[in-house]
């Protein structure tokens, strides 16, 4: 039972950062409509940025907010000189093919740039644990679970009760109408890469910790976030985080209790999940269907 | 007299090579409902989708007076016209109330939008009992009806609408274009109707204007063209 339970606040505490990244999968597919596959690799970038700036004396904590500021803003640029012109409300496919290239491209560019080895960044939380019972409750872990709420709150209040939010929702619904109406679309997918660019770094920062800090921490962690954003559904924040924190727990529960799986075929688990979700529901556990009436 | 709400004057217009209209001149004066008849592909569609910038066309265009370069639908809506595209163009995700926020996109002001919506409700009384369904769950006519109340939710100056009446039942069509007429003595709104039904358009319209292959073959008033041998004919079936 206390393996259990440890598992279980390991396996939740993972599950944040898959949500976090997960959520930043889902805000760009609801700004844009599309799928960013570079955005682990765009994460990874501001880490190493982080890191560069602690490296250079920065506080730890500074050098995130910095991180998460300037991925922001370089969020949107990418994706008002990359993806804009390739930009199409009907043929999704070019955008998708772009942050391919983007993914290849940021991959070699943190190399050259910053470093190919393998570096540490300290964790922003305390290092000590709370102890309830036997179990093993990392302060970093509670740390994590605060930031992921207040994350998805602030989301949720923004797609739900802001007008910025609903021009947002209405511009994937349906694109054209929203132009007519006066819905600036090219801002929104501006700041909805930017937001999701934000996320993404500050996801990573909290990781990092973890995982180190180098060109390939995220590839796992990615999977995972687009298995929690499958099973949560692609258009639902509340369903992405929610994912994020089952597919945490699956996993530490499959590899703890599955033995030949064990650590080696962790990725499996989350390939299984994808396929099982796509056969049994394919818009997730949150996702809406599109309540289009043809 | 004040400025005509819109004068277009499109040399040409159309779709990558394809040219789609050529030479087409329209004027809808303020507060005058225009209604624009053609048979299927005499370019109605291309004409409005021109006007509010969806189809690159070269020409020139004022709203109110002012000359309008360079256009983008954006552009336009801010500049008070509001397009109702053909197939209603309603958000089928959102409610019915977010989809009349939404039509306020270009309004500042909350409260006026809340004040707005209660108008329209009343207006159209099976929105106002439908607030809190997705618009993807209402009826053809419950739709047409939310789209005209979306746009004007923008406070337009000047609507376009496409095809109201496609796809509507005759009495659905009936109750509509008579909620057109009521808002154009109303609010004075300025109207250019894109209609197959030359009936139902001509009996709000002050004027009309005919196309044929991309080009104005006749013009005049209502009551003209309604008397009209060729629209008659044409459009009318008699």
């Amino acid at each position: 039972m206390e393996l259990f339970s440890q598992r279980l606040v390991d396996g939740l505490s993972s599950g944040c950062i898959y949500a976090a990244l997960a959520l930043a999968i889902v805000l760009v597919f609801r700004a844009t409509g599309t799928l960013n596959l570079a955005q682990g690799e765009m994460a990874m970038f501001s880490c190493f940025f982080i890191w560069k700036l602690t490296d250079l004396g920065w506080p730890l904590v500074l050098a995130i907010v910095a991180g998460v500021v300037v991925a922001f803003v370089a969020g949107a640029a990418i994706e008002r000189v990359i993806i804009r012109p390739v930009e199409d409300s009907h043929d999704h496919l070019p955008v998708i093919i772009v942050t391919l290239g983007l993914l290849l491209a940021l991959d070699s560019l943190a190399g050259g740039l910053f470093t190919v080895d393998i570096e540490t960044l300290g964790s922003p939380f305390p290092s000590g644990a709370w102890h309830l019972g036997t179990v093993r409750v990392p302060y970093s872990s509670i740390g994590l679970f605060a930031v992921i709420a207040a994350l998805s709150g602030l989301i949720w209040f923004v797609f739900q009760k802001t007008r910025f939010g609903l021009a947002m929702r209405a511009s994937v619904d349906n694109p054209e109408s929203a132009r007519l109406l006066g819905i600036r679309r090219s801002r929104i997918l501006m700041v909805g890469w930017g937001a999701a660019a934000a996320l993404g770094a500050l996801a990573a920062a909290l990781v990092a910790p973890q995982t180190y800090v180098y060109t390939g921490m995220l590839q796992g962690v990615l999977l995972y976030a687009f298995t929690a954003a499958t099973l949560g559904g692609f258009d639902s924040p509340a369903g992405a985080v929610l994912g994020g924190l089952l597919v945490g727990v699956l996993q530490a529960m499959v590899s703890g209790y599955v033995h030949f799986i064990g650590n080696d075929l962790s990725l499996m688990t989350a390939l299984v999940v994808i396929i099982v979700v796509l056969m049994l529901k394919p818009t997730g556990l949150f996702g809406r269907p599109d309540s289009r009436r043809l | 007299m004040s400025a005509a709400a819109l004068e277009a004057s499109i040399d040409r217009a159309g779709y990558g090579r394809l040219t789609v209209l050529r030479d087409v001149e329209i004027e809808v004066q303020s507060g005058e409902v225009v209604a624009l008849l053609g048979a299927n592909g005499a370019g109605k569609t291309t004409i409005l989708r021109a006007i509010s910038g969806l189809v690159r066309m070269r020409g020139h265009l004022a709203v109110g007076g002012v000359a309008v370069v360079p256009k983008s639908p954006e552009r336009m809506a801010r500049l008070g016209v509001g397009h109702v595209p053909q197939g209603r163009g309603t958000f089928p995700n959102l409610t019915v109330r977010e989809n009349l926020v939404a039509g306020g996109a270009v309004r500042r002001r909350r409260a006026d939008l809340n004040s707005d919506i209660e108008r329209w409700s009343e207006v159209f009384p099976r929105l106002g009992e439908r607030m809190n369904q997705h618009a993807g769950q209402l009826s053809g006519g419950e739709q047409q009806m939310l789209a005209v109340a979306r746009a004007l939710m923008g406070r337009p100056r000047l609507l376009l609408l496409d095809e109201p009446s496609l796809g509507l039942a005759p009495a659905v069509v009936h109750e509509l274009f008579d909620k057109l007429a009521e808002l154009n003595r109303d609010l004075g709104t300025a109207m250019l109707i894109v209609e197959q039904n030359a009936n139902a358009a001509l009996r709000v319209a002050h004027r009309g204007v005919v196309l044929e292959a991309g080009s104005v073959v006749m013009t005049g008033s209502a009551e003209e063209l309604s008397n009209a041998p060729r629209v008659r004919q044409a459009y009318l079936g008699v």
